[in-house]
Order: C-alpha cells, then structure tokens, then sequence
C-alpha cells in the first residue's frame, strides 16, 4: 500500500510536467466548462420563471441538486480520467505496457492522469450548495456531514464502476468509446429529481444504472425530503455491488486481451 | 466492423433528446397556464424536434480536423494542394455532413411526421413552408461551417484543442436556440443572441418550419441569414490569412 503510494506521487510529479506546457488548453477547458454550468444554471432558472416548483422542488432545492451532482462527478474526474482511454489503449496495444509491470494495471492506468479540471466542478458545485444552503436557511451537524462524505464516496465509486464497465467492453468490441458516452450520459437524468420522470426512467437511475444515488437521493435527504437510512444503505449497497462487479469484469477483460500487432 | 459504432451513436443521440422532451413534459405538467412563453407542450416538443433536425442538417465540424492537422503538421501538405485550406476542410466535413444526414436527420425527420399525424397537430407545422425550411438550413449550414472554421482558427494561436471544441460547442448550444427557445431569454442575452450568427444556425430554420416566421419576417430572416454566409465567408478568409502569416509548422 505504501509503495502505491509512492508510485502515486512520481506518475502526479509527471502529470504536472505535462500540464504546465499546455496551460492555455488547461484554461480554456475551466472557462468552457463555466459557460457549460452557465447554461445548465440558465435553463433551470429560465423554467423557473414560468413555473413555481418542480413536482414540489423549489429554484433553490433544484439549485443544491444541480450543485451536489457535481461534487461526486468531480471526484470521479479528478482521479479516474484516464479511464476515458482505456478503449484507445486496448485498440493500439497500450495496455501492454501496464502488463509488464509489477503493479496493479488499473492503478497505473489511473495513476497515469490527474485531472486538475474537475476543481471546476467540485468548486461550482460547492458555491451552488453553500449558496442556496444558506438561502433555505439550512445548517447542517456533525451527523449529516459525516453521512455526506459517506454518500460522495459511494456516489463517486458509482461513477468510476460504471465508467469502468463501459471502457472494459472495449475488449471485445472495436470501439466503446460510444457506449461508454452513452452510458456515463444517463447520469444527466440525475441533475434533476428523479421524481419528475416517468416509472421506467426512475427505475432505469435507481436500480439499473443507480445514479439516482448519486446526487438525488443524498441530496433530497440534505434537504429533509428522505429517510436518511434508506439512502445510505441504498448508496453503499449500489457502490459496493457495481465497484465489485465492475472490478471483477475488468479482470475478465484483461484476461481475454490480445495484444495489438505491430 | 463499425456498424455497434453507429447504432450507439444514433441510440446515445436520441437518447439525449428523449431526456429533454421528458424534462419538458414535466415541467409543463407543473405549469398553471397551458402555454409558456407561447409554446405548448405539443408546440415545445415540435421545437425540440426540429432543434435535432436543424442540427444534424447543418453539422458541420472543421475544429477536430484543425486541430489534427495542426498537431501533426499535415496542414503543410493541405497547403501546396491547389484549392484553398477551408474549401478542402468544407468538403471533408461534409462528408461527415452526409453521414449525419443520414442516421439522425431522416430518423428524425420520420419521427416529426409521425409525431405530428399520431397527435392530429399537422397545424403546429407549416408543411408548406418545407421548401423554405430546408433552403434556410442549408444557409445555416454554410453559416455554422464559417462560423466554426473561425472559431478553429483559435487553435493556432493557443495551441489549445480540447478545451477549444468544448467551449465552441458550449457557445453554440446556448446561442443557436439548442438549449432554450431563444424567446426565453432576458433581454441582455437575447441581444447578446442577435449580434452572433448561431440563431441563424439552429433558430431561425426551426421557427420557419414551426410556422412562426412568415411574410415579410420570413424574408428578413433568410436577408439575415445571406448576410451572415457572406460576412463570415469573407472574415472566415481574413482570419484564415493572419493565421498563415504567423503559423509554425512543425513536423509533417
């Protein structure tokens, strides 16, 4: 454990190397990502001119919704990018590389990549949960925000598993890169409360691709809206099954690689 | 080989659409009025429909090839060929055109047409003004190919890419009428609209086919979509020669 450790902080050392010389890229990929939260914020706040609340979701609670989706989508960003190119390094070969070395492929694969844009998120999506926190006049003890770690962890575990899923596909089909979009993309149901969809799309985000688990369930917990049991149990249930079997999935996946010709 | 490719593109791309007519029905259900900002729920989900139409019609995507060329140095080999750099990147992104045209835009188009007889609202569309929908995408797809061959132009003097095609992609989605009717929009944003070419991309094309741009609007609005084809065809070239002038070409 500490040797990965270690290993860690010489594969981020590098990381940074690479980033410093392409720091306008880096810049450029914080402010598209504003204008892109902008947007988000805009059309919710825009329907809300015409509309008092949501199925009994108010602007603010949609706002806190809005900004707690973020926080685990930005953990899962910062450390586990790198998944994203795992279907590219199956179809060149690359994964040879990680085979060779004495440590854990996965990890070298997640190590390889930091991703310092996903502040963006996680800073949004504080400024957006302070804010409408403070707003609804909510506060929060020791109870709720030790639940809360929990809930980012599981949430960010989800995120990561299902990530990993659709890339180990990459195995056997030419290209994932599409299902894995696909995919990662149902997530975006989960920026609004899931009660407004219909049944089949509610349980599409709550119990076959669990993002419901994600934001809108700890979320309307925060707000006093759900059982705090419940949403617990369900986020670890959810992350421990989907971290296993995607885990166990990609292992299967490894086994069954060949490597590219060259 | 590529046909799982496609199909989860096609699914993912409809997928999306489907989310925001979800979305919409909902918040309609939540409405006390019928009508918001003059649409209907039938109305609003034609707009969204027509939004996907418009957007696969006029796709057009020179910023990944930019970049590529750029990056690899292939852009010295695009310049001693003898048709200039945009004519060479138009007719290779049309091809990309045709592709999309294919496997989103006919679906779509199938999808309009059934929509429109299931739910007995053939009046939501102005079937007749198809003609003049279709000539006014086609100046929208001249309009989104000047407008991001510009804007790809910026690579060359940041060197950045991804970051790049997000925020253009950001930009458009938001200024085309993508994300919102662009009648929602307050005041500053929607002047902010009108002094970029992206309404005339996605909007304006919609709203004739939505039947709300008629008689001496309809001309207008086709007189502002030729002049934006023929302002950005000439600054697309102006652009593209500063960018000559200062370009380092590395490798190739």
């Amino acid at each position: 454990m500490k040797r990965y450790f270690k290993i860690y902080r010489v594969f981020f050392a590098q990381y940074l190397k690479q980033l410093i010389q392409y720091r306008v890229d880096f810049s450029i990929g914080i402010l598209s990502f504003l204008l892109i939260q902008f947007s988000g914020i805009l059309f919710v706040g825009l329907i809300f001119e015409s509309i008092d609340s949501l199925n009994g979701w108010s602007l603010d609670q949609m706002v806190f919704l809005y900004g707690f989706f973020q926080i685990p989508r930005g953990i899962d960003h910062l450390f586990t990018d790198n998944i994203w190119l795992i279907p590219s390094k199956i179809r060149r070969g690359d994964i040879d590389r990680y085979l060779v070395r004495p440590i854990n492929p996965l990890f070298q694969c997640v190590a390889e990549r930091f991703q310092p844009e996903a502040f963006g998120e996680l800073i949004i999506g504080s400024i957006l949960i302070a804010w409408t926190s403070m707003r609804m006049g909510l506060s929060f003890g020791f109870t709720e925000i030790a639940l809360t770690v929990v809930l980012l962890c599981c949430g960010s575990m989800i995120y990561t598993s299902i990530k990993l899923l659709g890339a180990t596909t990459g195995f056997w089909i030419m290209n994932s890169m599409p299902l894995m979009t696909f995919v990662y993309g149902i997530a975006d149901f989960a920026k609004y409360p899931t009660v407004i969809f219909p049944r089949f799309i509610q349980l599409l985000v709550t119990v076959v691709f669990p993002f419901a688990f994600v934001s809108f369930y700890p979320a309307s917990y925060l707000l006093g809206m759900s059982d705090p049991w419940f949403v617990v149990l369900g986020s670890v249930v959810a992350s421990s099954i989907f971290s296993v079997v995607a885990y166990r999935f990609w292992k299967f996946g490894l086994a069954s690689y060949n490597s590219a010709g060259s | 080989m590529y046909r799982v490719h496609i199909l989860l593109w096609v699914f993912g791309d409809f997928f999306s659409l489907g989310l925001t007519i979800l979305l919409w029905v909902a918040i309609y259900a939540n409405s006390p009025t019928e009508m918001i900002r003059g649409f209907t729920l039938i109305q609003m989900i034609f707009y969204n429909l027509i939004i996907h139409l418009t957007g696969s019609i006029t796709y057009m995507s020179p910023l990944s090839d930019v970049a590529e060329d750029y990056y690899d140095g292939r852009i010295s080999m695009s310049l001693i060929k003898p048709a200039s750099y945009a004519i060479q990147l138009f007719f290779r992104n049309l091809g990309n055109n045709l592709f999309s045209n294919l496997f989103i835009t006919l679906p779509t188009f199938l999808l309009i047409a059934a929509v429109s007889l299931a739910t007995h609202q053939t009046e939501s569309l102005a079937w007749l003004s198809f003609p003049v929908f279709l000539f006014s995408s086609l100046l929208g797809l001249f309009i989104n190919y000047f407008a991001n061959f510009i804007f790809s132009n910026l690579v060359f003097y940041t060197d950045a890419t991804f970051g790049m095609f997000q925020l253009n992609q950001a930009i458009v989605r938001i200024f085309s009428g993508a994300l919102i009717p662009l009648n929602f929009f307050p005041g500053w944003l929607r002047s902010l609209a009108g002094f970029l070419p992206y309404a005339g991309v996605q909007y304006i094309p919609a709203m004739i086919l939505l039947g709300r741009t008629t008689g001496n609007d309809l001309l207008s609005a086709i007189g502002v979509q030729v002049l934006w084809v023929v302002f950005l065809g000439v600054a697309a070239q102006l652009v593209w020669s500063h960018s000559l002038s200062r370009m380092k070409v590395m490798g190739g």
